[in-house]
């Protein structure tokens, strides 16, 4: 038997998760901002080293390295609720050092995936240039990290455009690079935000039904309109146009029935 | 719940944009051409001479690839083929509209905009 507590105890559940729906909302909007920061300070940069550019060669698709290997990827994992989440995920390391501990199964080398440091391996491969690796007692992983950062190195896209390039390409990379971790973020947001849509939709379900249970009335129910599609709404449009012309016609023709074109314009009015 | 097969190969970004987008996307180090005989690559140079065909056709192989887990698409393009986008529902790879530098962000062609005025019936 429905009572009015348990109705109360729903709708403070609805409410619950709108704060939650709204809260993942105001996140979806930040991350928003911040890749179109990121991505804005990229093309300023890119479009400075375009015009600095030496012989006034332009930095696009006719220098890409046709060999690229990605450096950087995407870690999914999908929790109990079936709510995804993507994380920025470092290629070039993971593979070396996959291919390093397979080599020497006996050999601890730590996982190097960072997920919230833009540029580990520029860091990594300044770090091993130091005087100090060269001490037998960091031997074991300096060999490894030394493997990683003349990988790396060689990887580095910024290679591609040759060794005269302008400094404000590398200020490109840093920007768009900066921007691949909020874009994680937002897909990863998306999805909760489609989980928590679901959710809402199925309680407010429910308290229509308790309410429609205990007689309370209806009217104050949230109504959903219905989407209309960009190609329904050119229709629409399309039949406004048409309506008014057929009426223009009509007037011009005389008299065709009480029904067709008349009706059409009172209906888009 | 998906089943871990359906994405846990998906390593890869995918980008579908204007030469400016791509570039700067490759230089963060999502490139990728694979090896061997069918090279494929995971990125695309849209123009304004660019057919809708073509962008079609790589957006169908991007998504029907499996090891890719974000495609990437500038929202000016994606307008170009709207409706596939609309008629997009698998999950993984997941599609995102990011702003090029023609074309900055537009939130009346935001599609969770639009989903937000339609649970609270705006």
């Amino acid at each position: 038997m429905t009572t009015q507590q348990d109705l109360d105890e729903l709708q403070d559940k609805l409410d619950l998760l709108i704060i939650s729906y709204l809260d993942l909302f105001d996140e979806y909007q930040a991350s928003r901002d911040e890749i179109s920061r990121a991505l804005s300070d990229g093309f300023f940069n890119l479009a400075q080293a375009n015009f600095n550019a030496p012989n006034r060669v332009r930095y696009g698709q006719d220098m890409y390295d046709n060999r690229m290997q990605a450096l950087r990827g995407v870690r999914i994992d999908v929790n109990e609720a079936d709510v995804t989440t993507y994380n920025l995920k470092d290629l070039t390391v993971a593979e070396v050092v996959k291919s390093e501990k397979s080599e020497k199964p006996d050999s601890a080398a730590p996982s190097k995936l960072d997920d919230s440091d833009p540029e580990p391996t520029k860091e990594k491969s300044s770090e091993d240039a130091g005087p100090e690796n060269s001490s037998p007692a960091k031997s074991q992983p300096s060999d490894s990290e030394a493997v990683l950062a003349l990988a790396n190195s060689k990887s580095d896209p910024l290679r591609w455009f040759g060794i005269l390039r302008p400094m404000t390409l590398g200020n490109a990379q840093k920007n768009f690079t900066q921007s691949l971790p909020p874009i994680m973020k937002l897909v990863s947001t998306l999805d909760n935000i489609e989980y928590h849509e679901k959710r809402i939709r199925d309680v407010r379900q429910k308290v229509r039904v308790m309410r429609r249970e205990l007689g309370i009335n209806l009217e104050d129910d949230p109504v959903e309109v219905p989407v209309t599609m960009p190609e329904l709404d050119k229709l629409s449009i399309d039949k406004n146009k048409v309506g008014n012309g057929t009426k223009l016609n009509d007037d011009a023709e005389g008299e065709k029935g009480p029904g067709g074109p008349e009706e059409i314009v009172q209906t888009t009015e | 719940m998906a089943a871990p097969s359906s994405y846990k190969d998906r390593n890869f970004l995918a980008v579908i944009g204007d030469e400016d987008t791509v570039t700067g996307l490759l230089l963060a180090g999502i490139g990728h051409v694979t090896t061997g005989a069918n090279a494929t690559r995971n990125f695309l140079v849209v123009d304004p001479k660019t057919e809708v065909d073509k962008i079609e056709k790589a957006f169908d192989e991007m998504t029907g690839r499996k090891d890719i887990g974000i495609l990437l698409i500038n929202q000016h393009v994606a307008e170009r083929i709207r409706y596939k986008i609309d008629m997009y529902t698998a999950a993984f790879p997941a599609v995102l509209e990011i702003p090029s530098k023609d074309h900055p962000y537009d939130p009346e062609k935001d599609s969770v905009l639009k989903r937000v005025k339609k649970l609270f019936g705006e």
